[in-house]
């Protein structure tokens, strides 16, 4: 009897470390897929970034591409390629090609051709940021109705359904102030949204604006939607971004928030670090802290993935150029052990030099047990490394045709 | 000198060759044919440079616009975005944009800005409009990609006339316009006036999308635009003297004109406006002088005009409106289309010199030489907008400068009878610009010039096997200078490119004529190649216009028109373009149609005209028009994946672009008009406009009006 307790403890903990596996590095995700119920199919976004109105298709497949592939094929749906996020099954997006100069928060599903298709959408006036934290509950930011306003929806009938009133975090030292542009996350049944402030009425650019020396997050109860604190973090002076489908965070397996700060400037990238959130708490980590420019002057982080012990992210051989953000293939990805990470960072042997992430939500992904590195370099490159032993990676799979590859998810239908 | 003896030896060979024969023979005639003289319009479409002419004499009582009337034309196709006074854009053979250029009565029209845009200038205004696709002849000169538009006024013989006329028509829609043209009896000297007067709410209903305000959920109803008021002011009033030994016409002229519009929605109709408001005015002096020399064989045409054209856009409302024009102020923002707001003024100083003159060499060569220099300098300001990073300067306040120069010249010849004529022509353009370039991408600031020079080169045949037939060939090579803007960027995140080349493009027309005394075609094969199209790409933060896309294709236009019966006519136009890109790094989209950009489109006429019906020389006349354009795509489509249908003209996609479809568009028009006399007096036209009330789409699905009445009175004295 003991043993078969034992077993019964064993397999469930095995079973929540394969949801857990599973789970982690997905920016959208917050709770483990505990058990698997449906039909996989990943999806895969490509297209042209280079010219408005930034035009591609995504296309699903019924496991991870192999070789060479050509992403546009019957039955891909045509999408706009500035990035994607993903709350399986569902892939979700902020702007259409159909609607330029609007906002809205799109979802699309897996029809029953196993073709993606748009399932459904709200309008969400002046947005820059949204987030699903589960199947029924997500926050979208739609400064129309308030910059210290947190809109909620409901995922799964794509309803809006209230909002979080934090006007009383008003700071009227600050000329302007808004709320949840940059960063919307959760954990531990906790929100997590930014309060931004500016010396200035507007909320100006990365180039106008004067750096505050810190950042602020207030944290709201999920459940109840109401406000507890405010934290600071007095080593960066950004956090996330605002209107990018790559939020600029993730979710690690070890249940910790770990976010980038890009650090971008008037002339370039300085002061970019990744910080954290442990699992069990709501304020910084204090103590912990990887600061770019202890690695390459200049350089920016802006994605990161902790699974398994490991911290994994970006870091460039060469300042963070604007002119060729996305075009310079300079960045290499690294490993840290993400207890550990001032012992330095080991890079990943085997794949070959990329452009920045920019608006990938999906650069580093864990998925099926294996983390996979985009890799583009605009030349023969544009496409996923998989990472195997000895901290080495392999080609996954490489697209020939279709644009540049922006998004990548794997997304598990439910049987009907 | 031997040389030289021999070269004239063989050019009267070749003369000899081609010139009349001045033989007597005896000729039995079998019958008299007496044809009416061809009018001018019918010239200019007989020459061997294409030109599609939109006679509006016969079309002027009807309550049809240019717009429409360019439309119902073969290989034209208007893209506005909405109603009277709209953004208005032209596709021809598959070239839209900048890459088309517009002239009124062959000067450049950009002094005039948008007041004489053939979306508002009402038809009675305009004698004729020409259509070139493709190659320009030598007196319109401009850089000119794809095609041009030469608007003529009324170029009245007649003196001491008067056309006045009045349109009403749905929402709210006037529409008036008087012509005037004075000589004294020995036509010495003359006066005259063009004056023409829009206004309408443009409230026709739109289907639209509704927000619950609650649930966030939109869903679509019809709606009436609300914030859609446009109205234009032109007047221009000349004088001159003519007849003279030192001028066969001087004119003086001054032109005012002031348009207004309500702005109720921008690129698509997604969010609605309720404050965005522009418009444009100037007052424009201009001087004209024309001389025939040596017994009317040499023709010198000299046009200047000088002015200061102003231009506003004003968005400062803080707050936005929903469909039911509800308003919900939010202080956070500075404006409904932007959350920065604008309020910019510009100031546009212009000058342009027209000289153009035409020598004969001998009978059959005619020389012409043509040469148009501009100067534009624009200042402005919007305290709202951009400012340099360096300085801190209102962007706009800074003056741009922009020269151009264009110089043409040519012969235009004939042989065998004059049944073979050609026109051969080299251009040279070249382009001046100077600026502050600055961007947050540099870490400097300053002026800058650019300079680009350009040459093109064209040659047309035309070959008449009758009166009746003829063929006719033509190949061009053209370029289009970059913009001011694409060059120096506007000084916040799109930045300078002072390697910009000029895009370029080699096109080819061959067309057949033919026609008897019922029955008339025309047909004419397009091909073109174009490299270098300017574009602006994203390289992450910011922006650079750059030389990028590659196109290159076919097209076909066929127009007929039949005489059922001595009252009936039937007409009708098909276009079918098949543009594609090529040389793309992506194999995906090599050989992709242009997007948003139809490809095939046509029309069908009926009309029925009775005279003597209801009093002596009167005209009765009914009509009915039928347009269709052929659902397109706001995506690349790759080719395989295109409609399987023959050409396309049938079938679906095989990839998801439902949500960027502009469907299968039918347009019924339906009307009838009544001339008391044909050639003076009162005629009054009524239409229908979409007469089943359809769905029309343009430019990123903006809705065109539903079904819509019009009355017409028109008086000439």
């Amino acid at each position: 009897m003991k043993e078969y307790i034992r077993f019964r403890t064993l397999g469930f903990f095995l079973w929540m470390m394969a949801g857990a596996m599973f789970s982690s590095c997905s920016d959208d995700k917050n709770d483990p897929v505990v058990e698997d119920e449906g039909k996989s199919y990943y999806a895969l976004l490509t297209g042209d970034m280079t010219s408005s109105p930034y035009a591609g298709y995504i296309t699903t497949y019924s496991e991870v591409p192999s070789g060479t592939i050509d992403n546009v094929q019957a039955g891909s749906l045509a999408m706009q390629t500035n990035g994607m996020r993903y709350y399986s099954p569902w892939v979700f997006k902020r702007t259409s090609l159909a609607s330029q100069g609007k906002d809205e928060i799109i979802r699309y599903a897996v029809n029953a051709s196993g073709n993606m298709e748009e399932s459904g959408r709200i309008t969400s006036g002046e947005n820059s940021n949204y987030y699903i934290h589960d199947e029924s509950t997500g926050f979208y930011i739609d400064l129309d109705r308030g910059l210290l306003k947190i809109q909620k929806f409901n995922p799964s009938t794509m309803l809006r359904t209230g909002e979080i009133d934090l006007s009383g975090l008003r700071n009227e030292k600050y000329p302007y102030q808004d709320v949840g542009t940059n960063i919307l996350a959760s954990k531990d049944g906790k929100l997590y949204a930014d309060v931004f402030y500016n010396t200035t009425d507007i909320k100006g650019n990365f180039f106008q604006n004067t750096p505050l020396g810190f950042v602020e997050l207030a944290v709201i109860d999920v459940a109840t939607g109401k406000y507890e604190k405010s934290i600071r973090n007095e080593n960066i002076n950004h956090i996330g971004y605002p209107s990018n489908e790559n939020p600029m965070w993730s979710l690690g397996d070890d249940g910790a928030l770990y976010f980038c700060s890009h650090g971008f400037g008037a002339t370039g990238a300085g002061g970019s670090a990744i910080v954290r959130i442990k699992k069990g708490e709501t304020g910084f980590d204090k103590n912990w802290i990887i600061k770019a420019d202890d690695l390459t002057q200049g350089t920016s982080f802006g994605t990161v993935c902790v699974d398994n012990g490991k911290l994994y992210t970006q870091i460039g051989s060469k300042p963070l150029s604007y002119r060729g953000l996305l075009t310079d293939a300079i960045y290499d990805y690294y490993v840290f052990d993400k207890e550990n990470p001032s012992a330095g960072a080991t890079k990943i042997a085997g794949v070959p030099q990329t452009t920045y992430t920019f608006q990938c939500g999906q650069s580093i992904m864990a998925i099926d047990g294996k983390v996979y590195f985009r890799v583009v370099n605009n030349d023969d490159q544009n496409g996923y490394y998989v990472l195997g032993d000895n901290n080495t990676a392999t080609r996954a799979f490489n697209v020939a045709s279709g644009g540049i590859v922006w998004g990548f998810a794997k997304l598990i239908k439910k049987q009907e | 000198m031997k040389y030289i003896l021999l070269g004239i030896y063989w050019v009267c060979c070749i003369h000899t060759i081609c010139a009349q024969d001045d033989s007597m023979k005896v000729v039995n005639l079998d019958r008299v044919l007496v044809k009416a003289p061809l009018t001018k319009a019918q010239i200019i479409e007989q020459q061997a440079i294409k030109a599609t002419v939109i006679d509006t004499k016969s079309l002027d009582i009807q309550p049809a616009n240019l717009t429409e009337l360019m439309n119902r034309t073969v290989g034209i196709r208007v893209r506005q975005t909405g109603g009277l006074g709209s953004n208005t854009d032209l596709m021809l053979n598959g070239f839209e944009g900048k890459a088309i250029k517009y002239f009124k009565d062959g000067i450049p029209m950009d002094y005039l800005g948008w007041a004489f845009s053939f979306s508002i200038v009402p038809v009675n205004m305009v004698e004729r409009i020409e259509v070139y696709k493709g190659m320009l002849p030598i007196s319109l000169g401009a850089d000119a990609l794809g095609g041009a538009v030469n608007m003529v006024t009324k170029q009245d013989e007649r003196s001491n006339r008067w056309d006045f006329s009045y349109q009403y028509g749905s929402f709210n829609t006037h529409r008036v316009s008087v012509h005037g043209l004075w000589k004294d009896a020995e036509e010495r000297f003359f006066a005259g006036a063009d004056i023409f007067y829009n206004y309408s709410d443009n409230d026709y209903q739109a289907s639209v999308s509704i927000v619950d305000s609650e649930t966030a959920v939109k869903h679509r109803e019809k709606r009436p635009l609300f914030h859609n008021r446009f109205s234009s002011f032109y007047t221009e009033v000349f004088a001159g003297i003519i007849n003279r030994p030192w001028a066969d016409e001087l004119r003086v002229g001054l032109t005012y004109f002031d348009l207004k519009r309500d702005n109720n929605y921008g690129i698509t109709m997604d969010r609605p406006f309720g404050g965005v408001v522009s418009g444009s005015h100037s007052f424009i002096p201009t001087v004209r002088y024309r001389k025939n020399f040596w017994d009317n064989k040499v023709k010198f045409d000299q046009f200047v005009v000088y002015n200061h054209l102003y231009g506003n856009y004003t968005d400062t409302v803080q707050g936005i409106y929903d469909w039911y024009g509800h308003f919900t102020h939010i202080p956070s923002r500075k404006g409904e289309a932007t959350t920065e707001g604008s309020l910019t003024k510009l100031k546009y100083e212009n000058f342009i010199s027209r000289s153009n003159i035409s020598v004969p060499l001998n009978y059959y060569h005619t020389a012409e030489a043509n040469m148009v220099y501009s100067q534009v300098t624009r200042t402005g300001s919007n305290p709202l907008g951009d400012k340099f990073p360096q300085s801190g300067l209102d962007v706009l306040s800074v003056p741009a400068k922009y020269n151009k120069l264009v110089v043409a010249g040519g012969v235009k010849s004939y042989f065998f009878d004059g049944r073979l004529s050609n026109d051969i022509l080299v251009k040279y353009v070249h382009s001046a610009t100077k600026g502050n370039e600055g961007s947050y991408a540099t870490q400097e600031e300053g002026w800058e010039e650019n300079f680009i020079d350009r040459w093109g080169f064209g040659d047309a045949l035309k070959y008449s096997f009758s009166g009746n037939a003829y063929v006719r060939l033509s190949g061009e090579t053209t370029v289009r200078l970059p913009e001011q803007s694409e060059v120096f960027g506007d000084g916040g995140f799109v930045e300078s490119n002072f390697s910009l080349s000029s895009e370029r493009s080699y096109n080819i027309n061959l067309g057949g004529y033919y026609s008897t005394s019922s029955f008339t075609v025309e047909s004419n094969l397009f091909y073109r190649r174009t490299y270098d199209l300017i574009l602006l790409i994203n390289t992450g933060l910011f922006g650079k216009y750059q030389n990028v896309n590659k196109v290159k294709g076919v097209g076909l236009e066929l127009d007929a028109a039949y005489s059922v019966l001595p009252w009936l006519k039937v007409n009708g136009n098909l276009t079918y373009q098949d543009f594609r890109l090529f040389g793309q790094n992506d194999a995906a989209y090599e050989g992709a149609r242009l997007r948003n950009t139809p490809f095939f489109f046509a029309n069908l006429g009926v009309n029925a005209e009775f005279q003597n019906l209801i009093r002596k020389k009167d005209r009765l006349s009914f009509y009915w028009n039928y347009g269709f354009v052929r659902a397109y795509y706001l995506n690349y489509i790759p080719r395989q994946y295109e409609p399987d249908g023959f050409l396309g003209l049938w079938g679906k996609p095989s990839v998801n672009v439902e949500s960027l479809t502009i469907p299968d568009q039918s347009l019924h028009t339906i009307g009838c008009s009544w001339w008391a006399d044909r050639n003076r007096g009162f005629a009054v036209g009524m239409e229908v406009k979409n007469l089943f009330d359809a769905e029309i789409y343009d430019n990123y699905r903006i809705q065109n009006a539903g079904r819509s009445f019009y009355i017409k009175l028109n008086y000439t004295l």
